[in-house]
């Protein structure tokens, strides 16, 4: 017996598992033709509300920093600097994962998956690192001008800040470690097993 | 032409090679009707970016290989299961789809099916493509791989069906 004995061979029934005739078959393609663009409005209509939430926040944080005065208001002008920065990232990431591309071959198909799954790349770290940094800077200016109100030395309000913000970044990088490993670690293996057996690794 | 227009001469024309692709991925009926399902929605989302670069028949094998590939883990999860629990490949829900109701065919079917279920993912790859009789060069651009790499394991896996299929067809004889 021969590979070429299996050419043009259909080994199951069809996708249906049934046999269709031509009404059916177009009723079929209707509805999933249906179904495509109703997914493809949808995935448009989210991204829309996202923007506009988006905007809404940093519209009232900008309200708020407006009411403030001198050092203050720069302090608030930071931590919005922060939060449009972490949009933008979050805005890049949500773009990528529209434009996984099916049409590339095989091999570059799964090296791209590859570096989409690992967790907190290079660049990833580039990108959040001064995001985190505006955000500490900007949240160290407003508690230390809020308290300058109340008190001469605000360094133990200015140290629990710091303990907060530095327990907050490590248990958020933890958490999302963990969500990663439980939902992609396995993945990510996977996409490596087969890279090498596409000679690629 | 409009979107939905190219979808539909291109799910007419090929679809049924799409859906035999999938079928030689993956032997679970859902996982070959979801595979079959993804192939769709991804030749669906990028139909107006198809810029005629290479073959339409090119980037159509792309695509469902692509989504194959991206659901093959939960199949080879669920195989190992299967055989975890004491099954075996051969429990498998086979629907076989010929005319004739052919033993010696159906035999040649379920051992080709236990064969592909063991190859790696580039080489089933490269096999599914060689059944829809691609050359070597669509098989190269489809894959990534070179074209002497795309001939060589070609090479080996007839070399492979020949050896294994006289070993199972002496062990049926002698049952």
């Amino acid at each position: 017996m021969e590979l070429d004995d299996f050419k043009h061979i259909t080994p199951a029934e069809g996708p249906t598992g049934k046999a269709l005739n031509e009404q059916t078959k177009t009723d079929d393609m209707n509805s999933l033709i249906d179904q495509l663009k109703e997914t493809d409005a949808r995935d448009r209509k989210a991204m829309y509300y996202l923007i506009i939430m988006f905007v809404v926040f940093i519209g009232i944080y900008t309200g708020t920093s407006m009411t403030k005065h001198g050092d203050f208001r720069s302090a608030y002008g930071v931590l919005i600097l922060g939060f449009a920065l972490a949009l933008l990232y979050i805005f890049s990431l949500l773009l990528k994962i529209g434009k996984v591309d099916y049409t590339e071959p095989a091999s570059i198909f799964l090296r791209k998956a590859l570096k989409r799954h690992k967790f907190m790349k290079p660049i990833d770290w580039i990108l959040t690192l001064p995001i985190i940094a505006t955000f500490f800077t900007g949240g160290f200016l407003i508690v230390r001008y809020s308290f300058m109100k109340y008190m001469e030395n605000t360094l133990i309000p200015e140290i629990i800040f710091i303990a907060v913000f530095v327990a907050a970044i490590s248990v958020g990088t933890w958490s999302s470690y963990r969500q990663w490993k439980e939902k992609k670690a396995s993945l990510v293996e996977e996409i490596r097993k087969k890279l090498m057996e596409f000679g690629q690794e | 032409m409009q979107k939905e227009q190219l979808f539909r001469t291109l799910v007419d024309e090929y679809g049924k090679k799409i859906f035999r692709i999938c079928c030689w991925y993956f032997n679970d009926p859902d996982e070959r009707d979801d595979a079959y399902q993804e192939a769709l929605i991804r030749i669906w989302e990028h139909a107006d970016t198809f810029k005629g670069r290479s073959k339409i028949s090119t980037w159509i094998y792309r695509v469902t290989m692509n989504a194959c590939l991206s659901g093959i883990r939960s199949d080879k999860r669920r195989r190992r299961h299967l055989v975890e629990d004491g099954g075996s490949l051969d429990d498998l829900e086979i629907m076989e789809f010929h005319e004739e109701n052919d033993p010696e065919h159906e035999q040649k079917l379920l051992f080709f099916r236990d064969f592909m279920s063991v190859l790696d993912t580039a080489d089933r790859t490269l096999v599914s493509l060689y059944l829809e009789e691609l050359s070597t060069r669509e098989m190269a651009e489809i894959t990534g791989l070179s074209e002497s790499n795309v001939r060589v394991r070609i090479f080996r896996i007839k070399d492979q069906v020949k050896k294994q299929w006289e070993e199972y067809s002496h062990g049926i004889g002698r049952l």
